[in-house]
């Protein structure tokens, strides 16, 4: 996919009064929270803290493999586009089975996203696929770090599977791969206001 | 810093590593250097309201080691740009991930001050004159990089280094999907990326042959960097 401008398209709704509390209640807890020292005190106490980052990371993980899973479903996109979707929808759901995995009965479960048409249109799904990475990468770093250490690892190598998918789905999309030369964390809050647009209806 | 908070780029060229490299670089120009390094030390100075002197030992020998890891990495780009025997769709991706790659450099031995030393001396046995060679070697070089980040991460004592090492890890593996992608290789093909310790790296480097006179060591306790 190269050239022309994308324009937004129609998408579907989710639980938008769930994702709307949860979102906010993280976004509540986790004000201005990058983790670069400051977040370890945005996040509860340790033995809930994880639990709520990795619900929270859920929520994104979920959003990725939710708009993967329709394009595929859907069949409509350009060929690159549907093997991107084909891999990226793979990994998103191994990395949502592996939080869902660790988190247990802690976990939150996410809500339930619907792309609709945008699932179906190349540049209407390459604009929410890279706002979607983008998101990942930011979540996953600024929230990731402070997981208890055991998960830390597992969580890099996520994060590091992310960077991946944002780097290439730019770089089909013709915007930079790698537009800087550190990736910043995102606060939830932040990531939770950019995921808002995405919601629709009343869920 | 400037009064509002900005990074400049004295900020993160204080040991004139920087300079060096604009001097050197051959075909990235000052703005690619002068806006990666502001956006790295940003990001890396506001994870760090604490001096070197706080880390710990542990966390002193990864940075070194990274440091030195992303002197390999830089050089091998500037050389390759310089010689320029890479073709120009080559070029257009070294330029940016060697800017990248001299950034991180520069604000790693900022951050670590005294215990940054002096780089190690490369020599890339012509892979640096050959676009298939080159190419192939900046895919090994970045799926690594990140593999060894991830490794590290876990391992670091500051959760403000182990934050800032997220922030690098990402844009590596960025650079390794780009690069993939060029090539016709699939850039993410699989859901979880194996870690790699200093040691598996370290075996990797001096398999290379790259180093032709090791970095000096600064602390008696820490193990020679990259033996060449």
């Amino acid at each position: 996919m190269r050239g022309g401008s994308l324009r937004p398209a129609p998408v579907g709704v989710c639980d938008r009064r769930w994702l709307i509390e949860r979102l906010v209640a993280l976004g509540a807890i986790a004000v201005g929270g990058i983790a670069l020292g400051r977040a370890a005190d945005a996040w509860p106490a340790t033995g809930q803290r994880d639990a709520e980052i990795l619900s929270f990371l859920a929520v994104v993980e979920a959003a990725q493999a939710r708009l993967y899973e329709e394009a595929e479903t859907r069949g409509a996109l350009s060929a690159e586009l549907l093997e991107f979707a084909a891999t990226a929808g793979e990994h998103e759901r191994a990395h949502l089975e592996w939080i869902r995995s660790t988190a247990g009965a802690e976990l939150k479960e996410p809500p339930q996203f619907s792309f609709g048409a945008a699932a179906a249109d190349d540049r209407a799904f390459l604009r929410i696929a890279v706002d979607l990475e983008e998101l990942a990468v930011g979540a996953f770093n600024g929230n990731a770090p402070n997981l208890r250490a055991g998960l830390i690892q597992p969580t890099a190598e996520i994060a590091s599977v992310e960077g991946r998918h944002a780097g290439w789905v730019r770089d089909i999309a013709a915007r930079p791969p790698a537009p800087r030369a550190a990736d910043p964390g995102m606060a939830a809050a932040a990531v939770s206001r950019r995921l808002e647009r995405y919601a629709g209806g009343s869920g | 810093m400037t009064a509002s908070g900005g990074v400049t780029f004295g900020d993160v060229d204080r040991g004139g590593e920087l300079r060096e490299a604009l001097a050197g670089a051959g075909g990235v120009t000052r703005a690619e250097l002068l806006g990666a390094a502001a956006v790295t030390g940003a990001g890396l100075y506001a994870a760090l309201a604490e001096p070197a002197e706080a880390w710990t030992g542990r966390d002193t020998d990864i940075l070194q080691f990274d440091l030195q890891l992303e002197y390999l990495q830089a050089n091998m780009y500037s050389e390759a740009l310089k010689i320029g025997a890479i073709s120009p769709e080559t070029t257009r991706w070294a330029r940016v991930i060697g800017a990248h790659e001299w950034a991180h450099a520069a604000v790693l031995a900022d951050l670590l001050g005294t215990h940054a030393g002096r780089s190690a001396t490369f020599n890339y046995r012509g892979v640096t004159e050959n676009e298939s060679a080159f190419t192939k070697t900046a895919v090994a070089f970045e799926d690594l990089t990140g593999a060894l980040l991830a490794w590290q991460a876990a391992r670091l004592d500051s959760p403000k280094l182990r934050a800032a090492v997220f922030t690098l890890l990402t844009v590596e593996t960025r650079h390794a999907a780009w690069v993939r992608h060029a090539l016709g290789l699939p850039p993410a093909h699989q859901a979880f990326d194996p870690s790699r310790s200093q040691a598996a790296m370290t075996q990797l480097i001096d398999s290379t042959r790259f180093v032709v006179e090791a970095a000096p060591v600064l602390r008696a306790r820490s193990r020679p960097r990259f033996t060449g």
